[in-house]
C-alpha cells in the first residue's frame, strides 16, 4: 500500500487562499446573490429578489424535514432571519443558498421532536405523513417498501449534528465546505459527522440485498 | 444505490414550490424596517438639533479593521474584511502565519520518555501534580492543530483506499465553546517554513449561535473543563462514569463501551477544542491499563511520531489505537486498522476490506490556549 502523500507544487499548496470566494477568474456580476445582498443594505426591497430565487428550494428542504404544516413558517422565518443578518453575510458570491440552508437547519431544531416523531411513524407504519399531502393515501401506503421504514428508523436515531450534516449533503446538495460554513463548524467536523452517519446507515441497512434494490424501492 | 443516494431519494415527492406568503412576510419586514429606520432618524434629529441628518449606518461590507497587533512571534495578523458589530454571524479576517510550523510545548512538563504503561502513568501523575492545567476563560480560545488522512478512492464511514492524502487543519474554539474559527485545510506536505496568507472564518452562528449549549460529544452530558475536572480519579469509579457517558452508539462488551467513551473524549473531544485536565488523563490511562482486552505497545501517529498505543479490537475485524505522546504524556492521535479480511455489505454493494488496510488515521499536532482566534502559541 502506498502511503506517501503526493508531492504538490507551492502554488497548489497555497491554493486554499481563494477557497471562500467566488470561483477564480470570475468577477462578481449584478445577478450574484452577494451583489443583491450588498445592494439590499441600501435598498432593502432588493432582498425580495433572493426570496423569489430561493424560497422554493428552502421550502422543499424544510418540508422534507418537518412536513408541510411547519414548513411555511420555518421557510418564511429563514428569510426574515437572513434579512436581519444580511449585513454579516460573507459567503460565496454567486449563490447564498448554503447560508440560507444553515439558517433553516438551525430553525428546524425547534421542531426536532416533531421531526423525529414523524420519522419513527414512518419506520413503524410505513406511512409517511410528510409526503401524504403530495400523494394520494393509497399511493403513500403502497410506497412503503422495506427500505423506506428502515431508512427512516436509521435517520431518527442519528444525533442532531450528524442528521443535519447528512441531510444538508443529501437534500441540499451542499459540499463539505458549504456545510461547514452553514452549520458553523470545521470542515473536519463535517467530514467526521457525515462519515459516522453514513457508517451507521450502512450498518443498519447492511442486510438489505443491494441486488434487489432500485429506485422503485423507495417509492 | 449507496446509503447517501437512498437518503437523497427519500421524500423526493415533495415538490419544488413555495408559498406566496413567504414573499409577503419578507416584504412586510422590509417595510417595517424602513419605518423603524425613519423613526430612529427622526428621534435622533430631534434630540440633536442643528447637527444635520444622522449619518446613515453603513452596512456595506468594508474593510473595517486595521492590522491587529501582532501576537506571539509575529505569526498572526487579523484584518476584519467584513461583518458588522452587533450582528451575530460569520465574518472573515485576513490571516497570515506558518500553519505547519511546530508549536512550542510549554504547558506539559516532561520527566523523561515513558516506555511502559507504569512509567507513563507515573510520569503523567507527576505532571498533573506539578502543572495541573487550567480551564480556558470564556473569552480565550483553544487553538487546535490536527492532521487527518483521506483517500483518493473515497470515504464512507472509513477510507475506501490507501491514505494517500493528508491535510492539516487549524481551528480555534472559544473558551465558552460557543464560537469557532478556522482556516481552510491545506496539504500536510506544506513546508514548516512556508508562510501562508489567507482568510480566517470566525463563526458565532449555527451550533455556536444564540442558545449555544457548548460542545456536545457522544453521550457525555458535559465536556466543560469544570465538569471533567470534577470526575473521580479512582479507576473503578471513573469506569462507571465512562460506561454511563458512552451514549447509545456504543453497546456491547463493557470494555469496548469504556474504551469508546475514552476515544470520544480524547479523540473527538480534544480535536474539537475540549481541554481535558491532566489529572483526568492520568486516570483515563489507569483505566486503559487495567481494561480487559486493551493492548499496550509502541505506535506511530499519522505525522510519523513515535508514541505509546492503547488498542482494542472492535467489531471483530479492526483495531482502534489511541496514541499517547511518550514525552509529554498527552493524546496525539488515533488509527483504525483492519486486523483481518472483512466483507462489509452495504446498500451500495459489497466492499472487501483487507487485513492491514488503514480505515482511519488522524493526529492531534497541538492544542493550546490563546487570546484570540487566529493566534498561534509562541
Amino acid at each position: 500500500m502506498s502511503e506517501g502523500p503526493p508531492v504538490l507544487s507551492h502554488d497548489q499548496e497555497v491554493a486554499w487562499r481563494a477557497s471562500a470566494s467566488a470561483p477564480p477568474g470570475r468577477a462578481p456580476t449584478a445577478d450574484d446573490d452577494a451583489t443583491v445582498i450588498r445592494d439590499s443594505l441600501s435598498d432593502p426591497e432588493q432582498f425580495a429578489v433572493l426570496v423569489h430565487r430561493h424560497a422554493a428550494a428552502i421550502t422543499r428542504y424544510v418540508t422534507r424535514r418537518l412536513g408541510a404544516d411547519a414548513a411555511e413558517d420555518v421557510a418564511a422565518e429563514t428569510f426574515l432571519v437572513a434579512f436581519r443578518q444580511r449585513a454579516s453575510y460573507t459567503g460565496d458570491g454567486r449563490v447564498c443558498l448554503p447560508w440560507l440552508y444553515g439558517i433553516a437547519t438551525r430553525l428546524c431544531h425547534r421542531y426536532w421532536r416533531s421531526e423525529t416523531r414523524q420519522l419513527r411513524l414512518l419506520a413503524r407504519t410505513g406511512a409517511d405523513p410528510v409526503i401524504e399531502p403530495f400523494t394520494d393515501q393509497v399511493e403513500s401506503q403502497v410506497a412503503a417498501s422495506a427500505v423506506k421504514p428502515r431508512l427512516a428508523d436509521a435517520l431518527s436515531r442519528l444525533p442532531k449534528a450528524q442528521r443535519d450534516a447528512l441531510l444538508l449533503q443529501a437534500w441540499a446538495d451542499l459540499t463539505y465546505d458549504q456545510i461547514a460554513r452553514a452549520t458553523g463548524v470545521r470542515i473536519g467536523t463535517v467530514q467526521s459527522r457525515i462519515s459516522r452517519a453514513r457508517r451507521r446507515l450502512r450498518e443498519q441497512l447492511a442486510d438489505i440485498n443491494p441486488g434487489r434494490m432500485n429506485e422503485g424501492d423507495l417509492r | 444505490m449507496n446509503e447517501l443516494e437512498l437518503v437523497a431519494s427519500l421524500r423526493d415527492e415533495v415538490p419544488l414550490t413555495a408559498s406566496a406568503r413567504i414573499e409577503s412576510a419578507v416584504q412586510a419586514e422590509i417595510v417595517a424596517s424602513r419605518q423603524h429606520a425613519a423613526d430612529r432618524g427622526r428621534r435622533y434629529r430631534a434630540a440633536r438639533p442643528g447637527r444635520g441628518p444622522a449619518s446613515r449606518q453603513v452596512l456595506r461590507p468594508v474593510i473595517a479593521g486595521a492590522l491587529a497587533a501582532a501576537v506571539g512571534a509575529g505569526t498572526y495578523a487579523g484584518i476584519q474584511l467584513s461583518g458588522s458589530a452587533g450582528h451575530a454571524g460569520q465574518h472573515t479576517v485576513a490571516w497570515s502565519g506558518r500553519p505547519t510550523a511546530p508549536w512550542p510545548d510549554t504547558a506539559h512538563p516532561s520527566y523523561g520518555r515513558a516506555t511502559s504503561e507504569a512509567q507513563l502513568i507515573a510520569y503523567v501523575t507527576r505532571a498533573a501534580d506539578a502543572m495541573p492545567g487550567r480551564a480556558p476563560r470564556p473569552d480565550e480560545w483553544v487553538a487546535v492543530k490536527t492532521e487527518a488522512a483521506h483517500s483518493a478512492e473515497g470515504e464512507g464511514g472509513y477510507l475506501f483506499g490507501p491514505p494517500d492524502k493528508r491535510q492539516i487543519e487549524l481551528a480555534w474554539i472559544r473558551g465558552d465553546q460557543c464560537a469557532s474559527a478556522s482556516i481552510p485545510p491545506l496539504p500536510a506536505t506544506t513546508a514548516p517554513a512556508t508562510t501562508i496568507t489567507g482568510t480566517l472564518s470566525v463563526t458565532t452562528t449555527g451550533y455556536y449561535g444564540p442558545g449555544c449549549q457548548g460542545t456536545t460529544l457522544g453521550g457525555w452530558k458535559s465536556v466543560t473543563y469544570s465538569y471533567l475536572d470534577s470526575l473521580p480519579t479512582d479507576p473503578v469509579a471513573l469506569e462507571d462514569v465512562l460506561a454511563q457517558n458512552a451514549g447509545p452508539d456504543f453497546a456491547g462488551d463493557r470494555s469496548v463501551v469504556i474504551f469508546q467513551a475514552i476515544d470520544a473524549l480524547l479523540n473527538d473531544g480534544e480535536m474539537d477544542g475540549v481541554v481535558v485536565p491532566t489529572k483526568l488523563c492520568a486516570a483515563l490511562y489507569r483505566v486503559l491499563q487495567q481494561l480487559p482486552g486493551v493492548q499496550f505497545e509502541s505506535a506511530t501517529d499519522l505525522a510519523g511520531r513515535q508514541g505509546l498505543g492503547f488498542s482494542i479490537v472492535l467489531e471483530g475485524y479492526f483495531m482502534k489505537e489511541l496514541v499517547i505522546d511518550p514525552n509529554n504524556y498527552t493524546f496525539m492521535g488515533v488509527k483504525d486498522v483492519a486486523i483481518r479480511d472483512h466483507v462489509m455489505s452495504g446498500t451500495d454493494g459489497t466492499r472487501y476490506i483487507k487485513a492491514g488496510q488503514v480505515l482511519g488515521w488522524a493526529a492531534l499536532l497541538g492544542q493550546a490556549i490563546v487570546e484570540q482566534p487566529g493566534q498561534l502559541p509562541s
